[in-house]
């Protein structure tokens, strides 16, 4: 087994079962603000046991293994496909080994995919980059989480929602209500205000790269993020839907160019279990840094 | 706050006990039933395990083969909202007293719960905690069929922490959220 593939071993398992800091220490944030022997004060010291249990026993955190997107950046002539295949045969493995769930089924049969290996199975994403090192990321994404993300255009005369910020935020106040508590919160929205259908999703979910806490460079969507977590706590929902003031961890909104003619606001969920890790590897695939 | 024990075999008077809001402590055996397998049991099959008055979960472990025996690498719970829409036949059907899951279930479960005698059984989904309450497989079914993350494994659980999320009242604590939330939204709405 090469360097890269022991190292894109190690970090599916490490997505798998170990929650990265930020987020723990969101939960446990979250958690001193709810009220003692509350449900959600349950449901938040659950997950936080959980996620030592996880880390301990080098088990998952979640069953849900999820959609597995790796976000690769690459040295300028850098073999993709080599990289791909190597991607796609660790993934067979961590399947095998019980660190991703037999998780892939086809589409129109309903065969199950036992490898995880399919069209589209894991997502990979290559872009070329200035280091001389392949930058990659792993996000693993539930379905519970995905299944609640909505998309909407502006203006939505129901929503009272127009072409503004202001229409952004009643765009992700309705996500949220409407997710209750089926998108395993507390977790971190990622807003995507522009692109296309394609694109604004995409987009929404290239926000889990960004560590919860981090506010977006651009102010006006900074205070809209600022905002949308200070609505959240008002909405009462709390940790899966059970009560309380922890129902969002973190909201990260970014925007893209769009069209004159189209005004998309597309919100993507992740749950409390928000499995992301990265590595700067080498040429030879060595690790020279481990990311969050 | 204390937690109400409930065992197998999980009788009707026991489940009718319950209150939504009060905490669990569930043992007995689980059967693993998610779309594919709930849909073939409404689909004029016959369940191959025996779940009238039993336990459903909606769960889908991360299991793999060590020689002769199934070792639980991860067992927590599926949103129960996947499977919503078959939920109300499949407890008239069977009179399944117990489902167990994470997330919300609606008005029609809702009721099926209340006509049937069933209640809602909410856990926290967390996998590796939920995973340590699982004493063994007892044994699974449709593996080929539908494969590992659909089969119906039949899990034999102790002491797994849970909510009442709905009573066999008709009582639910996710209506209860979502009417104050509800409220709560139309308030900030209305301030903007």
């Amino acid at each position: 087994m090469s360097h890269w593939e022991k190292n894109l071993f190690a970090l599916i398992r490490r997505t798998s079962t170990d929650l990265p800091a930020d987020v723990e220490q969101a939960l446990r944030r979250a958690l001193r603000e709810e009220e003692q022997d509350s449900h959600a004060a349950w449901a938040l010291e659950t997950i936080l046991d959980s996620v030592r249990l996880a880390r301990e026993k080098d088990i998952p955190l979640c069953e849900d293994t999820g959609t597995l997107i790796f976000y690769y950046s690459v040295p300028v002539g850098f073999d993709t496909n080599a990289l791909a295949a190597r991607t796609q045969s660790v993934v067979a493995r961590a399947t095998r080994l019980g660190y991703l769930r037999q998780n892939t089924l086809d589409a129109v049969s309903g065969a199950p995919f036992v490898t995880n290996v399919a069209q589209s199975s894991p997502v990979m994403h290559f872009q070329q980059g200035a280091r001389k090192t392949v930058d990659v990321r792993l996000v693993m994404k539930s379905a519970a989480s995905e299944n609640e993300g909505r998309q909407y255009v502006l203006p939505d005369m129901e929503l009272e929602a127009d072409r503004s910020l202001g229409g952004v935020r009643r765009c992700i106040l309705d996500a949220l209500w409407r997710a209750q508590g089926n998108a395993s919160g507390p977790g971190v929205i990622g807003v995507c205000v522009g692109g296309d259908r394609a694109t604004g999703y995409a987009q929404s979910k290239l926000q889990y790269l960004r560590r919860v806490g981090a506010r977006s460079p651009v102010k006006a969507l900074a205070r809209l993020e600022d905002q949308v977590l200070k609505d959240a706590r008002k909405l009462g929902i709390g940790p899966l839907g059970l009560g309380g003031r922890s129902t969002l961890l973190g909201a990260c909104v970014d925007a893209l160019s769009r069209l004159p003619s189209s005004y998309f606001v597309t919100v993507s969920f992740m749950g409390w279990m928000f499995r992301r890790r990265g590595a700067l590897l080498g040429p030879e695939g060595g690790v020279d840094r481990w990311l969050y | 706050m204390k937690a109400h024990a409930l065992q197998a075999p999980f009788t009707a008077e026991a489940v009718a006990g319950l209150r939504a809001g009060q905490r669990v402590l569930l043992s007995g055996p689980l059967h693993t039933a998610r779309c594919r397998v709930t849909k073939f049991l409404l689909d004029g099959m016959v369940s191959p395990a025996k779940i009238e008055h039993g336990a459903i979960y909606h769960g889908s472990p991360i299991i793999v083969r060590e020689g002769p025996h199934w070792v639980v690498r991860a067992a927590g719970a599926s949103a129960s909202v996947l499977v919503d829409a078959y939920v109300p036949d499949l407890i008239e059907k069977y009179r399944v007293r117990v489902l167990v899951g994470t997330g919300c279930l609606g008005d029609a479960t809702r009721r099926a719960c209340a006509r049937f005698g069933c209640v809602y059984l909410q856990t926290v989904g967390a996998a590796s905690k939920l995973t340590g309450n699982i004493r063994s497989v007892a044994g699974v079914h449709f593996l080929k069929e539908f494969g590992a993350a659909d089969a119906m494994w039949i899990l034999d659980v102790e002491n797994l922490e849970a909510v009442v999320g709905i009573d066999t009242g008709g009582r639910s604590v996710h209506r209860r959220i979502k009417a104050a939330s509800r409220r709560a939204l139309d308030e900030l709405l209305s301030s903007l």
